[in-house]
């Protein structure tokens, strides 16, 4: 017989949770609202998504039909999705990054670099914002081919998403120039 | 060249702790900016919207959300009961439990660090207290892990599928004998340490009753890759339907057969898996600003008249592809890497006469090794994490395991027909 102990169950939640979703690092209450109905807004959008894939394998299979318009209506989903995703990322530190660098830098000069990467993000942010106001502009005058809704609907994402991601990362800058360390701002040691 | 100007920016930004995707678009708009291109801005930007709206890409955060409902539905749990019951009696069978559940595992989620975490949280442990060195317990979860990005289903092959225009289907096939031979391979060295350390020589043989009644508890889950595989296979739904398809069975599975999960969960599931989705999705759209400014430059025609004049056969263009790959994998993940290097090399691998599918597997094969190799390396940060060591001393002892995946590697690449066999055979 094996003698290797294994656990009944395995606990995998790791994180503080408020409610039913995370609750996410602290910030003032315009911040935490702002942040909160991203994070609805990002759980909608996936549930429906999820949802409407999986009717079409039904209706396709069963009923050997076919809801046409679900895969430009999850495409746009996707592309809302995904920049509201890097929004919530960005306020829990999720990115992909490699901090080995900064992380060996004595206190002062690490504040000093963390504020420099934020100042990075926020004017790479601000152009994203500023050309993708231009680009939805441009995107109200073509359709999408089944919806036949302006093309700017998809492509507003960017820039709405691009604007709430500066308010996140412009309060982390603050946080920083206050002297809070990356614990303290995202609750765990830096990856 | 721009491609090397545009790298070292790339690559200075993200050492200074830029995250990759705003890493990426700096690096885009500063080459295009320092070398007083016309490209306007918009036409960057456009691109990066779109490099994230294809529906083939929706079956990333909908496979995540597969393998994170089953991660937390204790599926993992069943699966690691099964495989130790099964292989426990072998000399380091402890071990070879875990590259078999991670081999299983990844037939599930399709995500190496979901892989890593989710068995490496139980078995990391078990290994420790059975008396394997914490170090090596680390390094097998950080080498085994990464199966599950070469066992179908497997995003990394979804992300080249997109950008090479070769099946899904082949794809997620072809991987299927190579990520078996990987996992022989790793168990071998299981075996060498639980019999030269003494710590695993083989438990005793567990009853046919108490295997068969793991293997019922598990069923439910081993069940789950062939009906993605088979589902795909026989053109019930396409890829992205599979990953819909996936993440309902394992909500029934988690929720309806299992009852470890609840329906109060389902939100923090949801954001989980689209948030990290998201992580992913944003470095595909900002590497397909890269890519398509290194297109429009003519890049790729200047990388192929280079590439041709070293390599004059196929056998050393292989050579060639599999030292480039490795190089990168050690800095940059796989997606990333894959939507960089994918461009360049697909239509190379064409005048060599290297099927698109035997390419896109070999290049996952480099990436699954990039994975665990420093310093840049996701489950080897993890696997370091669980075992709770240094990564230094993880990656000391991942060393026979990274020498016997790099030789497979080899043997892979210059012996298509292990993976494509199956692949023609069932075209």
């Amino acid at each position: 017989m094996s003698q290797v102990e294994l656990p009944a169950r395995v606990d995998t939640a790791t994180r503080p949770v408020a409610g039913l979703l995370p609750a996410g690092p602290p910030a003032p209450a315009p911040v935490l609202w702002l942040a909160r109905i991203v994070d609805w807004s990002i759980v909608l959008i996936g549930a429906t998504m999820a949802t409407l894939v999986f009717a079409n394998v039904i209706v396709h299979n069963l009923f050997h039909g076919d809801i046409a318009w679900t895969t430009e209506f999850c495409e746009l989903l996707m592309v809302w999705v995904t920049f509201l995703g890097g929004a919530a990322a960005t306020r829990r530190g999720a990115h992909m990054v490699v901090g080995e660098l900064v992380n060996r830098l004595p206190g002062g000069a690490r504040r000093l670099a963390y504020a420099a990467i934020q100042v990075v993000v926020l004017v790479t942010l601000g152009l994203l914002a500023w050309y993708g106001v231009g680009i939805a502009d441009a995107g109200r005058s073509s359709e999408l081919t089944v919806l036949g809704w302006p093309m700017a609907t998809q492509y507003v994402a960017l820039p709405v998403a691009s604007a709430i991601t500066m308010v996140f990362v412009a309060w982390d800058l603050i946080e920083i120039l206050r002297g809070r360390t990356y614990a303290q701002r995202y609750g765990e040691a830096h990856p | 060249m721009i491609l090397f100007e545009t790298f070292g920016l790339f690559v200075f930004a993200t050492l200074l702790g830029v995250p990759l995707v705003y890493g990426l678009l700096v690096a885009t708009a500063g080459m295009i900016w320092w070398n007083g291109l016309t490209h306007p801005l918009t036409s960057v930007f456009l691109t990066y919207i779109g490099g994230v709206e294809p529906f083939i890409l929706i079956a990333v955060p909908l496979f995540m959300l597969a393998g994170e409902i089953l991660s937390r539905g204790g599926v993992g749990l069943r699966i690691v009961s099964f495989a130790t019951k099964l292989l426990g009696f072998l000399p380091g069978g402890l071990g070879i439990a875990t590259v078999t559940s991670c081999l299983i595992f990844g037939g599930v989620s399709g995500s190496a660090i979901a892989d890593t975490a989710a068995i490496g949280s139980v078995m990391a442990p078990a290994m420790v207290r059975k008396g394997y060195k914490p170090a090596f317990a680390g390094a097998l979860m950080s080498t085994a892990g990464t199966l599950a990005v070469i066992m179908p289903p497997s995003i990394p092959m979804l992300v080249y599928a997109f950008v090479s225009g070769a099946s899904v289907r082949d794809l997620f096939i072809a991987g299927v004998v190579p990520a078996v031979i990987f996992a022989v391979g790793l168990s071998i060295d299981c075996i060498r340490v639980g019999r030269s350390t003494g710590c695993d020589r083989g438990d005793a043989r567990s009853p046919a009753r108490e295997i068969w009644t793991a293997f019922v508890a598990a069923f439910p889950a081993l069940l789950m890759p062939v009906i993605i595989l088979g589902g795909i296979w026989t053109g019930i739904f396409t890829p992205t339907e599979a990953a819909a398809v996936a993440a309902a069975y394992g909500l029934f599975v988690s929720m309806v057969i299992y009852k470890d999960l609840r329906a109060r969960d389902l939100p923090e599931l949801l954001l989980k898996s689209f948030t990290t989705s998201a992580v992913v999705m944003v470095v595909i759209g900002a590497t397909s600003c890269l890519a398509w400014l290194i297109t429009v430059e003519q890049v790729p025609v200047q990388i192929a008249g280079m590439v041709t004049h070293y390599a004059t056969s196929q056998w050393t263009f292989l050579l060639l592809v599999n030292m480039a790959l490795l190089a990168l994998g050690c800095f940059i993940e796989p997606v990333p890497a894959l939507i960089l290097a994918a461009p360049l090399l697909v239509p190379l691998s064409v005048a060599f006469k290297i099927d698109p599918v035997h390419l896109g597997l070999i290049m996952t094969c480099n990436f699954a090794i990039g994975l665990y190799t420093p310093p840049v390396g996701g489950t080897l940060m993890v696997g370091a994490r669980l075992a709770g060591v240094g990564m230094a001393s993880v990656v000391k002892a991942l060393i026979p395991q990274m020498m016997i995946s790099v030789t497979i590697l080899f043997v892979i690449t210059y012996v298509p027909s292990i993976s494509m066999s199956l692949v023609r055979a069932l075209r």
